[in-house]
């Protein structure tokens, strides 16, 4: 390794950067936009459900019942008398749901025996089964208080607001490290994973191939030069543009999001910088192997990029997946990586968690380095 | 000390299933301080002789050392102590020719000091000082080549690799270039192996190695190649020697059977043209007019304004000033209808390399709008007269050079132009090819096809009818070749016509 | 129409000639459809329980026994005290806590919810909601067996189109929308960048053929690119992942293809407007990561702001991602989708003539 013909190279590399602006524009551009969707417009939380609801026949229980559901956010109510009016609903898509109240519901309610009934459109399961449980759980408070009125034969207690603030917090469980439940704190781990992986491997991995495709390696591999020092040129600037990827990703999601980052300062940079590596290494192991840019980026996207987005346990438990698939998750790096960036900024210093997830990865680094750096001879052989 | 030494090298390239014999059983020395020329038509083996002597390739067999190591386990030490300038070199083209120069300095550990004296002079020799600040990318054809060698150059190894070093490069430049490098030879012992497809080149050259299909064929002085004329002629010169070493005759020299007659009609006029890239003028005002059946040559220096002249010709750009006019009709207005009647054949063959010789052709037949019949006719008088039979179902970019230039050929005939635009047609070519070349465009221009092409290689100009010589965007001389002579001072020859004209204009 | 022919011709063969090429684009989109299908899904399983009881009674082990029985679950030995539960969750030990009050049995018999705590595990927040959503279930459905006199209540639900929640009903039609999005966006964005960069553009300039023709040449190809990537991936959520077909198969497949044209149009205006390969891809990437997060498929379309939903309208992965699914699981008509096709055919028009409209003018200045 020669410090100064290194440095010449990462000094091209860092003009060619600049020259052409395009890649620093999305570098810095990306990880803006994504925060921005991401903290203003992505949200695991359901409201405003359509929410069909028919009520044969009208009395007092039905009304405070129906009230319930009005006053609450999660749902936007949509009242029928028929049960076929309530079914056309959901088939319409004008419903998500429908909440069948029987005949003679006041009846069968003094009478100890009553059958409620929800049809719901599950062409989308999981957001059926959480609406399904809200649904659920204004019935049952709702009913509780009835029954309670009933009961006790107090009247109206139950259309109090404090009550109605009582049960809709039922429907909350208490969520450690991020009490408020805002998704953005759940889903920023995972943006800053995909924006690292696109600058890390997609990115590298096509400008090392846009330099096997227009022949500049050929002049090059006859210098002094190592191919080692050619590989670590590349991945140095790309490695500064994920930074700063990280840098704008940290401040906005702290300072505009109100994410709490609770590990020391330096655990974050620490941590991402070993993932990044080990993305740059994977982007040179794939355009040494394709050298083709179009290829390079379609192995990049459904190698690393895909995987990161949905085998990394951001978006999907990893546990709730065949037995064969958590196998092949033990070899998406970003797995570990997420791992380790909720628990960082939503805990804080648990240094096994951190020790164990940094230590996968540099493992995966190493793997990587080793193979980009046999797969990349300075020759033109194969 | 040997400074290369090749013993028994053979290299082999597996295509499919298919074997391919690149270079077979190759022996040679090069001793310090010569300068080797290395000839041979396109696909003998050449570049793949340069490459295995880098290190670049492994031979399949046989041995290769280079300043005493083995091109195999010490291609490191080779490459860290040669200079090799292949034939795309490696300009990064978003930076600028003094960065790209610097940067090959660095990583050659030239010390700065080293650097100032030299950069001038390369810059000097290259011509490009003025254009120091200008991106790589923006450089013409030639003026790229002229760079790329001046990276090459940057650090005086004792041995250069220098693959095609003036393709493209004109005269001038190529005649400055050698004095240099005769120089670097001279004051520092420095060995060189080029290859080149100039024959005037080679002649000058201390040996001369010659490669064809793989093979080693001559390893001589260029006396020796020039002697094997003698047979055939009082005063070879050393084109006919090679021609005789790989054909065994000279052939005889290309008549027009059907010369252009006074009253052809004129199918192209070009009148005041002007093209400004900012405040860049590099077309201004020029004017001629080309002749049916009529070959006009338009020739220059790198970066006179040929290829701009050129480009807005077929209506590739548009021109800022003046009209052009193709069979009569106004191109500003009427592009579309045009085209059909030219063909053009760029630099660097634009062919759809991963198509084969047929679907080239067929995709450019129906791009013209040939109807079945037709296209299937005039794919067939492509194949037969351009040769391409053989090699119908191979791939475009898998074809030699030469065959390249064929299927391009073909494929901008396919629908009959009446006008044909050659580019540079025959950069790279050995004097076989293009004598072959010239003989087909001959025939085409008898057939009355109107033909303007751009040319480094002088000797071609004698082929030309009419000839426009470009400076700086300005027509400085034009006519027929001994009009051109007599403009020049009686020169000698087209060629030292060339260049008085062009350095009387110099600034 | 014999030059379209033609140019389609030669744009396929430039596709599918290289072999490399040939398994990119089709092994891993069908890998991914595989692999994905099995990975996404938002069903929950064995998520590790700790219960920190208070109560200590017959009832409370009844309920901690409801909670053994399910095979979302996986108990846990007991947690010691609220530092304990701390501890374990923070080294992801257990995901969710239960902490059963003291007051419990009395809760039971005079209200139908007792007040237990329920903890979540925060940092990921699909699975949080989804654990909370079952465990909310366990307990009311035993809060409600424990009702006092005799008071039965029996909520029943009825899932439709999809009874048993198959998260890969979903997720696998969705994902293949993503992958076909992916491909032919590409695919064109390419196609002219690569065309400049080898320097065949010139060429074909010089000849008669129309920038539309050449759009749509390019276009097509990729269509039936995409129609192939399609066809197989509907085979594999078909009959491996046996997801059922209610709706017509040509409504299906009018909405497959109204997709990808507005992923052609989308594809060959980032094409025409980058001036190489680099910038293409790039561009593509750039487009199709707020496209995926905005698609419906990470959070619900519903949980966004207002305008944010409005804007996504633009956003064809958004129709494709809700439209694809639904066309298999409910039998719906043309007049259930017609926004879908109004929006994706939209797309398609505008970002095409866009592209055509850029194309002819780059093709006339040089």
């Amino acid at each position: 390794m020669n410090f100064s013909r290194l440095a010449t190279l990462i000094v091209k590399e860092g003009k060619q950067l600049l020259r052409d602006p395009f890649s620093i524009i999305l570098g810095i551009l990306l990880p803006i936009i994504m925060l921005l969707i991401c903290g203003f417009g992505m949200s695991t939380d359901i409201r405003n459900i359509p929410l069909a609801i028919v009520i044969p026949e009208t009395s007092k229980y039905t009304t405070q019942l129906v009230a319930r559901f009005v006053a609450s956010d999660y749902f936007d109510v949509i009242l029928t008398h028929s049960s076929a009016e309530g079914e056309r609903l959901v088939k319409n898509h004008q419903a998500d749901a429908c909440l069948f109240l029987p005949q003679k519901f006041t009846q069968k309610l003094h009478g100890g025996n009553l059958q409620i009934m929800i049809a719901i459109n599950a062409s989308n399961p999981s957001l059926a089964y959480t609406k399904e449980s809200y649904i659920k759980a204004v019935l049952l408070s709702g009913l509780n208080s009835d029954q309670t009125e009933l009961l006790s034969g107090g009247t109206n207690a139950f259309l109090s607001e404090s009550s109605l603030a009582g049960s809709i917090l039922d429907l909350k469980p208490r969520l450690w490290f991020n009490d408020a439940n805002v998704s953005a704190f759940t889903l920023i781990p995972g943006i800053i994973v995909i924006i690292m992986v696109v600058v890390g491997a997609l990115l590298t991995s096509m400008v090392m191939a846009r330099e096997y495709e227009q022949g500049n390696l050929e002049s090059m591999f006859v210098t002094p030069m190592r191919s080692s020092e050619i590989l670590l040129a590349k991945m140095i600037n790309n490695y500064l543009l994920g930074m700063i990827g990280l840098g704008i990703s940290l401040l906005m999601a702290h300072f505009v999001f109100y994410v709490p980052i609770r590990a020391s300062w330096y655990v974050i940079p620490l941590g991402s910088s070993v993932f990044l590596i080990m993305a740059l290494c994977m982007g040179l192991l794939i355009s040494s192997l394709t050298k083709n840019q179009f290829i390079a980026v379609e192995i990049a996207a459904f190698t690393t990029f895909l995987p990161s987005f949905l085998l990394s346990g951001f978006l999907f438990e990893i546990k709730s997946m065949p037995i064969l698939l958590q196998w092949i998750t033990v070899f998406v790096p970003a797995r570990y990586y997420v791992d380790f960036l909720q628990t960082a900024f939503l805990v804080g210093n648990v240094w096994p968690n951190i020790i164990k997830n940094i230590g996968i990865l540099l493992v995966f680094a190493a793997v990587f380095m080793f193979l980009a750096k046999i797969k990349n001879p300075k020759n033109l052989e194969g | 000390m040997n400074i290369i030494e090749c013993r028994n090298l053979s290299k082999q390239f597996k295509e499919g299933r298919q074997k391919i014999e690149a270079l077979s059983d190759i022996s040679f020395d090069v001793y310090p301080g010569q300068i080797v020329a290395l000839l041979g038509p396109d696909g003998a083996g050449k570049t793949t002789l340069m490459r295995l002597l880098c290190g670049l390739l492994s031979p399949t067999s046989g041995s290769a050392h280079v300043l005493n190591w083995n091109s195999v386990r010490q291609a490191g030490k080779i490459q860290s102590h040669i200079g090799y300038m292949p034939q795309k070199f490696g300009l990064y083209e978003n930076m600028t020719v003094g960065e790209n120069l610097t940067l090959y300095a660095r990583l050659h550990a030239v010390s700065s000091k080293e650097s100032r004296e030299r950069f001038p002079q390369l810059l000097e020799m290259t011509n490009l000082a003025a254009f120091t600040d200008r991106m790589a990318g923006n450089l013409s054809g030639g003026m790229k080549q002229k760079l790329a060698l001046a990276c090459a150059l940057v650090s005086r190894p004792e041995l250069m690799l220098l693959d095609e070093p003036t393709v493209g490069v004109d005269i001038l430049s190529r005649r400055e270039l050698w004095h240099i490098l005769r120089e670097i030879v001279r004051s520092e012992g420095t060995t060189i192996l080029a290859s080149t497809s100039y024959m005037d080149e080679a002649d000058f050259s201390d040996r001369t190695l010659v490669l064809f299909d793989g093979k080693l064929i001559a390893d001589s002085t260029p006396e020796e190649i020039r002697n094997r004329a003698l047979p055939f002629t009082s005063q070879p010169t050393f084109e006919q020697g090679f021609q005789v070493l790989l054909t065994g005759s000279v052939p005889p020299p290309l008549e027009r059977q059907n010369p252009v007659r006074k009253e052809a009609s004129i199918v192209i006029r070009v009148d005041n043209l002007v093209k400004r890239f900012g405040s860049f003028t590099a077309v201004d005002h020029v004017s001629f007019e080309v002749r049916q059946g009529e070959i006009f040559g338009l020739l220059g220096a790198n970066g006179a304004g040929k290829t701009t002249t050129f480009r807005a010709l077929c209506g590739l750009s548009s021109s800022d000033d003046g009209r052009i006019e193709i069979a009569g009709l106004d191109l500003a207005q009427k592009t579309k209808s045009v085209w059909n009647r030219i063909g053009f054949v760029a630099q660097k063959f634009s062919l759809y390399s991963d198509l084969t010789v047929r679907q080239n052709m067929e995709f450019f037949g129906g791009a013209y709008g040939l109807r079945v019949s037709a296209r299937q006719n005039r794919i067939q008088w492509g194949m037969k007269t351009f040769n391409l039979e053989p090699y119908a179902d191979r791939e475009a970019g898998k074809l030699s050079m030469g065959y390249k230039r064929r299927l391009a050929m073909a494929c901008s005939l396919l629908h009959e132009p009446s006008i044909l635009f050659l580019d540079e047609a025959t950069s790279g070519a050995d004097p076989i090819a293009r004598y072959e070349f010239w003989k087909l465009i001959m025939e085409l221009a008898d057939s009355g096809v109107a033909i303007v092409v751009t040319t480094h290689f002088l000797d071609e100009a004698r082929f030309c009818d009419r000839i426009l010589i470009m400076q700086d965007g300005v027509a400085v001389a034009s006519g027929n070749g001994e009009e051109i002579i007599r403009q020049a001072g009686n020169a000698p020859n087209l060629e030292e016509a060339f260049v008085r004209i062009i350095q009387e204009k110099k600034p | 129409m014999g030059r379209l022919f033609i140019l389609l011709k030669k744009e396929l063969i430039q596709l599918i000639k290289n072999p490399k090429m040939r398994i990119t684009l089709f092994v891993p989109p069908i890998m991914q459809l595989l692999i994905l299908g099995y990975a996404a899904t938002l069903e929950l399983k064995k998520v590790n329980l700790g219960i920190l009881d208070f109560s200590r009674s017959a009832e409370s082990r009844e309920l901690i026994a409801e909670f053994s029985g399910s095979p979302i679950f996986n108990v846990h030995p007991p947690l010691e005290n609220q530092n304990d539960l701390a501890q374990q969750i923070n080294e992801r030990g257990i995901q969710v806590a239960i902490v059963i009050p003291n007051s419990f049995i009395r809760d039971i018999y005079n209200k139908t919810r007792p007040d237990i705590q329920i903890i979540v595990d925060g940092r990921s927040a699909n699975s949080a909601g989804l654990a909370n959503a079952y465990i909310q279930n366990i307990i009311s459905d035993y809060a409600m067996s424990k009702s006092p006199n005799d008071y039965r209540l029996q909520i029943t639900s009825r899932a439709w189109y999809n009874p048993n929640y198959q998260a890969r009903f979903f997720m696998a039609p969705a994902v293949l929308a993503m992958i076909a999005l992916i491909d032919v966006m590409l695919i064109n964005a390419l196609s002219i960048s690569k065309e400049r960069e080898e320097g065949t553009f010139d060429q074909l300039r010089l000849t008669p053929v129309s920038s539309l023709e050449l759009l749509a040449a390019k276009g097509f190809s990729s269509i039936m690119i995409g129609v192939c990537q399609l066809s197989v991936g509907l085979l594999v959520i078909r009959f491996w992942f046996l997801v059922p077909m209610r709706s017509s198969f040509l409504l299906l497949a009018l909405l497959l293809i109204s997709f990808l044209f507005a992923a052609m149009g989308l594809g060959l205006l980032i094409s025409v407007l980058s001036r190489n390969l680099q910038q293409a891809i790039l561009a593509t990437f750039g487009v199709i990561l707020p496209f995926s997060m905005l698609s419906g498929l990470p959070t619900p379309v519903e949980s966004m702001p207002k305008v944010l939903q409005m804007i996504t309208i633009v956003n064809p992965l958004r129709h494709g991602v809700s439209g694809i699914p639904q066309c298999f699981l409910e039998g719906l008509t043309f007049y259930d989708l017609r926004f879908s096709f109004i929006f994706l055919w939209s797309i398609a028009a505008v970002s095409f003539i866009m592209a055509w409209f850029y194309f002819r003018r780059q093709r006339q200045c040089g």
